[in-house]
């Protein structure tokens, strides 16, 4: 057994995984292009000179990977040329992550990913191991992290996906947009279309003699099409999806095909993000989504598998304010004040926007010749862009709560996004031209883990006055809240 | 150093400044006027065509020396850093003026570089990096290399709470 300080190599079968990733990425697009491309495609060519040794390196990697469960501390030994051994004090592991795809099912293994708090990507992978490996492991960090080793941890589920909740996140998503772009990928690959180059697979002229009602016809289908395949990935990704709080780790178990199992301890939640879109509010549903960072930061997608940032991807309104109060239960959410940000606020961003959209509304009405259509149709945009800017400083708001600091916007996606004193880095306030001819500016904040394109605290358009006072609030209590990765 | 006094950057740096401002116009100028040469000599588009396009780059380079000698002075009046109790704050910016605040307790490490330039005008940057995306570090140029050190070392030594 593991406790005898002899080192334990991977399950035999994971050099077959570890194959496997590795020939998925060669041989698959190596046989799609040798069947349908030219020859003169030297960069397939390329590619099968590298194989042999991407083989030879995986088998390598796995000859020399041992691992060995120390009393106090998991030790793993890696590498040939250059030998590497890397001690993991069981005290100090914060996530034991799980993957398993179909055939890792039917083996009873599954790819682990131990992470620890130091902000990189995941300290120790082991893919794959045997299930009673991986309940050793388990047992012996919980030990390790002073829990009795055979107690069953006290787990709270807050929230499932039943199969009619799954669809309507399909419906609701957009994932189809992604296996459609995929496809429409290949097909460029194949036929060595781009747009604008080559000879179109389909030939154009066919589509000249087609009405209007086929063209609309052909849309909507395409459209119902995506979310039928939206519908698929959600029933598929999200199958027995469960959230349970366990202690102080919050985790999430999902998928019909590959399973994953995250955890995400509450104190690396660095940011929490409420979403919905006009649908969801027909509905009654929202979103809850975290942005958690001293774990796979940077690990956005490894061999197909995302970081898990949703937290629930679906769930009733009304039952939100159970699921906060068992995540942060010192937070009131019903009770926070939003307040609005300055007046000024709307008239900016209409006009802004009104600016920014006359571009392509030009643009646009220059393809119709300028005829009257085309004045109209630059009438709409700039029409859109107006009501769409007013609408979004309509939604714009900031509130405080204790210990905490949130922000709303999004006229579209209303996103609701709150983070703790103690997980802001640094604080910025910020002022335009614009800004000072107005007397205003943005307050924002920046966290750890923090997406690119997705919601930040940031604050606009707040009044000078306020937005000193606001920054050196949050400074001063920034500074005086401890940060815990 | 005393702590919550606000600070400019050394005087010196709008000359440094200035001198970066004017090999950037040169290289970037020179390279506008080159392009505009070699298009000349390519499409041979005539008188006009030929002073449209050589004038236009020499005008990209007059504006780009103009705002290399022009803009640091503006620059180094509108830049203060002040160190304080809680922490570092930095004001810095012409058209976006932005107030930089980085609490003691999140500098993960610093680091005070100078490049070649900078040596010879004894100055340095401070880098200040955190544990955040947008503002993971903040730089603090215009420094002498003493006082970027002494603020290194006070951002450091307040801040023992080594919580993991």
């Amino acid at each position: 057994m593991p406790s005898d300080g002899a080192y334990l190599r991977l399950h035999p079968v994971s050099l077959v995984f570890q194959l496997g990733a590795v020939l998925r990425r060669l041989v698959g697009p190596l046989i799609f292009v040798l069947l349908f491309a030219r020859p003169e495609r030297i960069d397939v060519w390329i590619a099968l000179v590298f194989a042999p040794w991407a083989i030879l390196g995986t088998i390598v990697r796995y000859m020399t990977f041992r691992y060995r469960l120390d009393p106090e501390e998991l030790v793993v030994r890696r590498g040939l040329l250059r030998r590497n051994e890397r001690h993991i004090p069981y005290a100090r592991v914060q996530n034991v992550d799980l993957a398993q795809n179909l055939f890792m099912r039917m083996l009873g293994v599954a790819e682990v990913r131990i992470q620890t708090a130091s902000g990189a990507e995941a300290e120790g992978v082991f893919k794959v191991l045997s299930s009673e490996a991986i309940e050793t492991m388990r047992a012996r960090v919980g030990r390790g992290k002073g829990r009795d080793e055979d107690a069953p941890a006290r787990a709270e589920v807050l929230a499932e996906l039943p199969l009619g909740e799954r669809i309507l996140f399909g419906l609701l998503s957009n994932r189809g947009m992604v296996v459609v772009a995929a496809a429409f990928g290949l097909l460029m690959q194949a036929t060595g279309w781009e747009p604008g180059k080559g000879e179109p697979p389909i030939d154009p002229a066919l589509f000249a003699g087609t009405s209007l009602l086929v063209a609309l016809a052909v849309v909507l289908l395409f459209v119902i099409g995506v979310r039928v395949l939206s519908v698929g990935y959600a029933l598929v990704a999200f199958h027995d999806f469960s959230l349970t709080l366990a202690d102080e780790d919050l985790r999430t178990t999902r998928g019909l095909l590959t399973r994953i199992s995250a955890t995400i301890p509450r104190h690396r939640i660095q940011m929490l993000s409420i979403r919905e879109t006009p649908l969801h509010r027909l509905l009654g549903r929202v979103s809850v989504r975290v942005e958690s960072a001293g774990g796979a930061a940077g690990d956005r997608e490894r061999e197909g598998r995302r970081r898990e940032d949703w937290l629930v991807p679906l769930m009733r309104a009304e039952d939100l304010p159970k699921l906060l109060r068992a995540i942060e239960p010192e937070l009131d959410v019903e009770g926070l004040e939003w307040k609005p940000v300055h007046p000024s606020a709307a008239r900016r961003l209409v006009v802004r926007r009104s600016f920014l959209f006359s571009v392509p509304g030009l643009a646009l009405s220059a393809l119709t010749g300028f005829a009257p259509a085309g004045w109209i149709l630059f009438a709409l945009v700039v029409g859109y862009a107006a009501l769409t800017g007013y609408l979004h400083a309509r939604a714009l708001a900031w509130a405080e709560a204790p210990g905490r600091i949130a922000a709303r916007g999004g006229w579209w996606t209303r996103t609701t996004s709150l983070t703790r004193h103690a997980k802001i880095q640094a604080v910025e306030s910020r002022a335009t031209p614009f800004d000072r001819r107005w007397g205003t500016a943005t307050v924002a904040v920046d966290t750890a883990g923090a997406q690119r394109f997705e919601h930040r605290i940031r604050i606009p358009y707040l009044e000078d006055g306020l937005a000193t006072a606001l920054r050196a609030k949050l400074s001063v209590a920034a500074e005086s809240a401890e940060f815990r990765w | 150093m005393q702590l919550d006094v606000e600070h400019t950057l050394e005087r010196r740096w709008i000359s440094l400044a200035r001198i970066a401002g004017w090999i950037r116009a040169v290289v970037l100028g020179g390279t506008l006027f080159l392009g505009a040469v070699v298009a000349v000599v390519a499409t041979r588009p005539g008188f006009a065509g030929a002073v449209t396009l050589v004038s236009s780059a020499l005008a990209a380079f007059v504006l780009l020396a103009a705002l290399g000698h022009f803009w640091p002075e503006a620059a180094w009046k509108r830049a203060s850093w002040r160190l304080g109790e809680g922490g570092l704050e930095i004001r810095r910016g012409v058209l976006f003026r932005t107030v930089t605040f980085v609490p003691r307790s999140r500098v993960q490490h610093t680091d005070v570089s100078q490049g070649p330039l900078e040596r010879q005008f004894r100055l340095a940057t401070l880098v200040v990096h955190t544990a955040g995306t947008l503002h993971a570090s903040v730089d603090l140029p215009g420094l002498s290399r003493e006082t970027a050190v002494e603020i290194r070392d006070l951002l450091v030594a307040g801040n023992r709470g080594d919580a993991v």
